[in-house]
């Protein structure tokens, strides 16, 4: 017996065949400066009012003037000098997307199954520098552009990975957080409201710092080896409570 | 068992167009296996659409190497998207947005044949028989819980039983209708 045809299926099926196929001739730099240029509206997808790109929209001024600026963690390699390269080169086994793979991309951190992913792509606006929040979720510019953001800045907040379609939130409630910090930091310490922080120490360049999303976060401080205080940067825009009342995973507040 | 899917899921970390390959091992199964269980062409349409778009974005992190083995992994993601559908009454539309995935709309011809391939009207027979089937205290229990939607307390009062008993009457008829409707997986697997 012959089976129905069915033409949402034939019509859906040219719809994966097209995507497929843009991934394949790979114009990935318009795509991603697509995404790139309304990173918030991306991201929005997931967690509402969470992300926002720049420094001057949330971060307090430093307490300390830092001793290098986020510029230091990229300028080497921004100079084509590979051995001067943020964080490790790919690997077979990393979850990157393909884009982010043939377009040389390194791992800056990785914690808890996420990865923050750094690519550097020349464009016919110059240098383009892209930090991968998720597969197809970039937080991208030109050389210019961050430089004029990491000035005197030791710590930046990206946003949340959003790699984890399955479960938003993992089994005790938490998102990672992402981050950049300049080589001069070595702990982070994410403050809520109320209760304990969470503290990141051996910081090299990035953090992922799992979030509790039931706890409205305060702020985040950088650190030196010394311990001195390097930056706060105001988190108060990040309230993500209301993805408990959608996820099972988090406790009660 | 489909041949060469899982060679094609393998393919498609650096080509992804031979998922495309995939779609077509097993769109027409999972269509069916979503309206069999929601009984909503439309939401069946959507939760294929957001199954596929998961295993695409997803599909790096495939690690068998046999047919069996991508079924197995493709229902899995069907499983879970059908669960949050269940869990949240919505289908989980993110990854289908990330990609750009224009979801089709249902004619009144695709309907129909829709309605066939999941092979609906004898499912519904089924349900039937199964209705049939059950003890009057049990089909009275399921009405008043699951069409009429009341609270177990008032579904254990209207029926002058303890709430204990009432939850196991609905309960027992659930697993009653379920193994009615129940279809085998060689059926679901196999196109």
């Amino acid at each position: 017996m012959t089976e129905p045809h069915i033409q949402l299926l034939d019509d859906l099926g040219a719809e994966f065949a097209r995507v497929a196929a843009e991934r394949e001739r790979a114009p990935r730099r318009s795509r991603l400066r697509s995404l790139t240029a309304t990173p918030a509206r991306a991201l929005a997808v997931a967690v509402s009012a969470l992300v926002v790109l720049g420094g001057g929209t949330y971060a307090v001024q430093p307490t300390r003037a830092a001793i290098e600026d986020l510029t230091s963690t990229f300028a080497g390699w921004l100079a084509e000098d590979e051995s001067d390269a943020p964080g490790r080169a790919l690997r077979p086994e990393d979850d990157a997307p393909e884009w982010v793979r043939e377009e040389g991309g390194r791992v800056i951190v990785e914690k808890a199954g996420v990865e923050l992913y750094v690519t550097r792509s020349e464009t016919e606006n110059g240098t383009y520098l892209s930090f991968v929040l998720e597969g197809s979720v970039a937080v991208g510019n030109t050389i210019e552009g961050w430089r004029d953001t990491f000035q005197n800045r030791s710590v930046m907040v990206l946003g949340p990975g959003l790699d984890r379609l399955q479960d938003v939130l993992d089994e005790q409630g938490r998102f990672p957080l992402l981050g950049l910090a300049a080589r001069s930091v070595e702990r982070v310490e994410l403050h809520y409201e109320q209760g304990p922080p969470v503290v990141e120490t051996g910081v090299d360049g990035g953090f992922i710092l799992l979030t509790d999303a039931w706890r409205q976060p305060r702020e985040l401080i950088a650190y030196d080896a010394a311990g001195r205080e390097l930056e706060r940067v105001s988190l108060a825009y990040l309230d993500t409570r209301d993805l408990c009342d959608k996820e099972p995973t988090c406790p009660s507040s | 068992m489909a041949s060469g899917v899982a060679s094609n899921l393998t393919r498609a970390r650096r080509e992804p167009g031979a998922f495309t390959e995939v779609y077509a091992a097993y769109a027409r199964q999972l269509l069916a296996f979503f309206v069999r269980r929601t009984f909503d062409v439309e939401a069946a349409r959507d939760l294929t659409a957001a199954t596929f778009a998961q295993a695409f974005e997803h599909r790096r992190r495939f690690r068998g190497s046999t047919d069996a083995e991508a079924a197995g992994w493709l229902y899995g993601i069907a499983r879970h998207q059908l669960s949050r559908y269940a869990r949240k009454g919505r289908v989980e539309r993110k990854a289908v947005e990330r990609l750009g995935i224009q979801v089709p709309t249902v004619s009144e011809d695709d309907y129909e044949r829709i309605v066939e391939l999941a092979g609906l009207a004898e499912l519904r027979d089924r349900v039937a028989a199964a209705v049939g089937d059950l003890s009057d205290d049990q089909r009275d229990a399921l009405r008043l819980r699951v069409i009429d939607e009341r609270p177990y307390g008032e579904v254990a009062r209207t029926l002058g039983i303890s709430e204990q008993t009432a939850r196991a009457r609905v309960s027992r008829a659930l697993r009653g209708l379920s193994d009615a409707i129940e279809m085998t997986p060689a059926a679901e697997v196999t196109p």
